[in-house]
């Protein structure tokens, strides 16, 4: 067998649970399984979402725009979540000294690397386009080659985000490992490169659209997102063959030389990756704290150490300043313009603080932080502490990185809206009884199920059962109330004190009895 | 000090890794714990230091129950894991720091030890740095010192000569003895048969999660090595 698939057989059975399942006997076969059926229930969320999507454009006698409508999303979708997770994956492993002891050539190491990421993007890619692509077939009057290349694509979609997305990884790296705040500064490098192709990619998706032209403004704004999806939308086939084939070559072409370049290469972007801060003199201060404000620090320090946690969970926080910048910035009446709602103000007045719960419960570093303790968690374990003290320190990092958004939240929302009391009384406890819950919920589901075992950082703070699970239960206790006011008529305000007061009485159940417990 | 009843630790339904182990460790003691690898060594070291649940029997450290009273527990215990994974961000001087804050040790007491022990283990030049820069045996040394700095009664050490140079061995050695003459115990597991026939004055062996022998060094052994007397109850 090519060493090549050697390597990524070995990293997909340690990557997913496929052993522990074979174990009838085993006690993480039952986190497998409900693992397996969190990631199957978000995978059909997105396929259902994308039908939709595409019915819309049937709908409004647009369908020639699905497919390419569908490698722009699906490869925006690819390019974030390889930009959030390459430096994790592809440099800075741990199993890299290893590898580096085998008989294998760079190139197949770096080759099961990029192929193993493929693996996961193209998951991505086909609940993206497959879906959309079968409404485009039922609904389009179009030759059996351009379905053909179509779902041929689908393979090579995710080719150039994923180089994009790594070669920007690569980047960030090499610049902050000048600098002596490394991980900071990559942090900076990483969410500015992030907004900038977000702002490019949506600073040309607004303007006058009548319906006469409409079709020419959604071609517009999708190839501006994502240039190469103008390929896709040739019509007749020789133009097909020509556009889509053309995609396809050039999509393997640029994977082919940015494997061979990072090859040359993986050595030193391995060594840039896991160089320690330049600062690691410390004067030997000893100074006395309290358990909790040790364990907090140390808990504070290890979030912040870890470039792969805070670019993940951080997102959500991040999200909340930059709504707050923009709000500070912009009027109301201008960001009601720009989002197609009539009264941002009073629409703001009441969904404000569902709008920051939202963007809180992106960021969910408690739902990862006792499975990041790895194979230091035997210090914890040992030491004279409770284990309602560890988890308190846990949730402590959390309330405090949601406090960090939520305060410049308010402090905006407050300066630039006229609200009632209630709204006001609203705006300060309901997004607190979110950001509870959600940090509970995390510690919650992460005690239930540990993994101390872990390669990459990543694997517990992007993939693993507790950030999934507390990511789908975030999200559906922010679309309830939201959907009970749209379907259903409920008042916003009185729904969301209700949701605010099942979440409070939920999380402290869930602390009570997560704190229970003498082990971890 | 340390007493195990009947200790019983299964990790699935269709194998025990420990089976009905009982040892009783007094003040004074330095109880070697000897086994092949698998037969239930950390199992049952996890297990005395809190960090493994188990199924059944009963271990107590000073009269207090580890399961019921942990905090109690482990403020009179430390613990030296076979592979010292330390936090890697902090500098040795911020996790010695970091343990002392845990074990709420007086700023003068935590200053004095970690002066003593740093000097003791050739670690004090190096304590200021990344624990990320230190090699097996730096990182060791580093685990030694964190544990030695609250003076605990009964030290739990599991494998704790493995990548230690002659001289750190030599101290850690002395310290042992140091220890136990203040009226502590040593509760330790080694490979290495030689170090514990003369170190230790009481040794408990392990076979397959079975206590197989225990008690004074002169007694189990009898009249053969300790290296002797093991290879012949291996092949048992």
């Amino acid at each position: 067998m090519n060493k090549t698939w050697i390597l990524l057989r070995a990293q997909i059975i340690n990557f997913f649970p496929i052993n522990e399942i074979r174990e009838p006997w085993n006690k993480k076969q039952n986190t497998a399984v409900i693992m397996g059926l969190g990631v199957i229930t978000l995978m059909l969320f997105i396929c259902i979402y994308n039908v939709l999507t595409a019915k819309i454009l049937v709908q409004v006698g647009e369908q020639e725009l699905i497919p390419a409508y569908m490698v722009a999303i699906s490869s925006f979708a690819i390019f974030f979540l390889t930009m959030l997770r390459s430096n994790g994956i592809l440099f800075g492993s741990r199993d890299i000294d290893m590898l580096s002891s085998l008989p294998v050539e760079v190139g197949e190491v770096i080759s099961s690397k990029f192929l193993f990421m493929y693996l996961l993007n193209f998951l991505v890619g086909f609940v993206f386009m497959v879906p959309g692509g079968i409404v485009w077939v039922i609904n389009a009057e179009t030759d059996i080659l351009r379905f053909a290349l179509y779902f041929a694509s689908v393979f090579f979609v995710p080719l150039i985000p994923m180089c994009m997305a790594s070669f920007i990884g690569v980047l960030v790296v090499m610049v902050s490992s000048c600098f002596k705040n490394r991980n900071i500064l990559a942090l900076v490098f990483s969410f500015a490169a992030l907004g900038l192709v977000g702002y490019i990619g949506i600073s040309g998706t607004h303007g006058d659209s009548d319906m006469v032209s409409l079709g020419v403004e959604l071609a517009k704004q999708i190839t501006e997102i994502y240039p190469l999806s103008e390929l896709f939308l040739k019509n007749f086939s020789l133009l097909v063959l020509e556009g889509i084939g053309t995609f396809i070559i050039l999509s393997s072409v640029i994977f082919y030389l940015f494997v061979k370049i990072v090859s040359k290469k993986y050595d030193l972007f391995n060594k840039l990756f896991n160089t320690s801060s330049k600062y690691t003199r410390y004067k030997g201060v000893i100074k006395r704290q309290s358990s909790f404000a040790t364990l907090y620090k140390k808990e504070l320090g290890r979030f912040f150490s870890s470039y792969t946690a805070v670019l993940n969970t951080g997102l959500g926080v991040i999200l909340l300043c930059v709504f707050s910048i923009l709000l500070l910035v912009i009027s109301p009446q201008k960001l009601g313009l720009y989002a197609g709602i009539e009264d941002m103000g009073g629409f703001l007045a009441n969904y404000a603080p569902i709008v920051i719960a939202s963007m809180l419960s992106l960021s969910c570093p408690a739902a990862s932080s006792i499975s990041l303790e790895g194979k230091n968690m035997w210090i914890l374990q040992s030491s004279p502490v409770s284990i309602k003290m560890i988890l308190n320190s846990k949730l402590a990092v959390n309330l405090t990185l949601h406090a960090f958004g939520y305060f410049f939240a308010v402090i905006a929302v407050i300066t630039r809206l006229n609200m009632s009391l209630i709204q006001f009384t609203g705006l300060l406890i309901i997004p607190v009884c979110y950001s509870i819950f959600i940090g509970v919920l995390g510690i919650f589901l992460n005690k239930k199920y540990p993994n101390y075992e872990w390669n990459s950082e990543m694997v517990v703070v992007k993939q693993s059962i507790p950030v999934i699970i507390s990511g789908i239960i975030g999200m559906i206790a922010v679309a309830a109330p939201i959907l009970l006011n749209w379907f259903l008529s409920f008042h916003i305000m009185p729904t969301l004190w209700g949701m605010a007061a099942i979440l409070i009485i939920t999380a402290s159940i869930m602390y009570q009895k997560s704190c229970m417990s003498n082990y971890i | 000090m340390l007493e195990i009843k009947n200790f019983t630790k299964s990790y699935n339904e269709k194998k025990k890794a420990v089976d009905d182990l009982s040892l009783s460790i007094d003040p004074g003691d330095i109880y070697g714990f000897i086994g092949a690898n698998g037969s239930g060594k950390t199992t049952t070291i996890k297990a005395v230091v809190g960090i493994h649940d188990f199924d059944s029997g009963r271990i107590t450290v000073c009269g207090h129950s580890i399961k019921k009273e942990p905090i109690i527990c482990k403020k009179m215990m430390a613990y030296i894991p076979d592979n010292p994974d330390l936090y890697e961000h902090l500098t040795g001087y911020q996790y010695i720091n970091f343990i002392s804050d845990l074990f709420d040790i007086p700023t003068d007491e935590r200053t004095a030890k970690i002066e003593k022990y740093g000097d003791l283990f050739e670690m004090t030049g190096n304590l200021g740095n990344i624990i990320a820069s230190y090699s097996h045996g730096m990182k060791q040394r580093t685990a030694i010192i964190s544990a030695l700095v609250h003076s605990p009664k009964l030290l739990v050490l599991d494998e704790p000569f493995v990548g230690l140079d002659p001289k750190a061995t030599f101290t850690l050695k002395q310290i042992m003895q140091e220890c136990v003459s203040d009226g502590g115990a040593i509760f330790f597991s080694t490979h290495i048969l030689d170090v514990a026939e003369k170190l230790c004055n009481k040794i408990a062996i392990i076979k397959g999660g079975k206590l197989i022998a225990s008690g004074p060094t002169e007694t189990v052994k009898g009249n053969q090595s300790l290296e002797s007397f093991f290879m012949e109850v291996q092949d048992i």
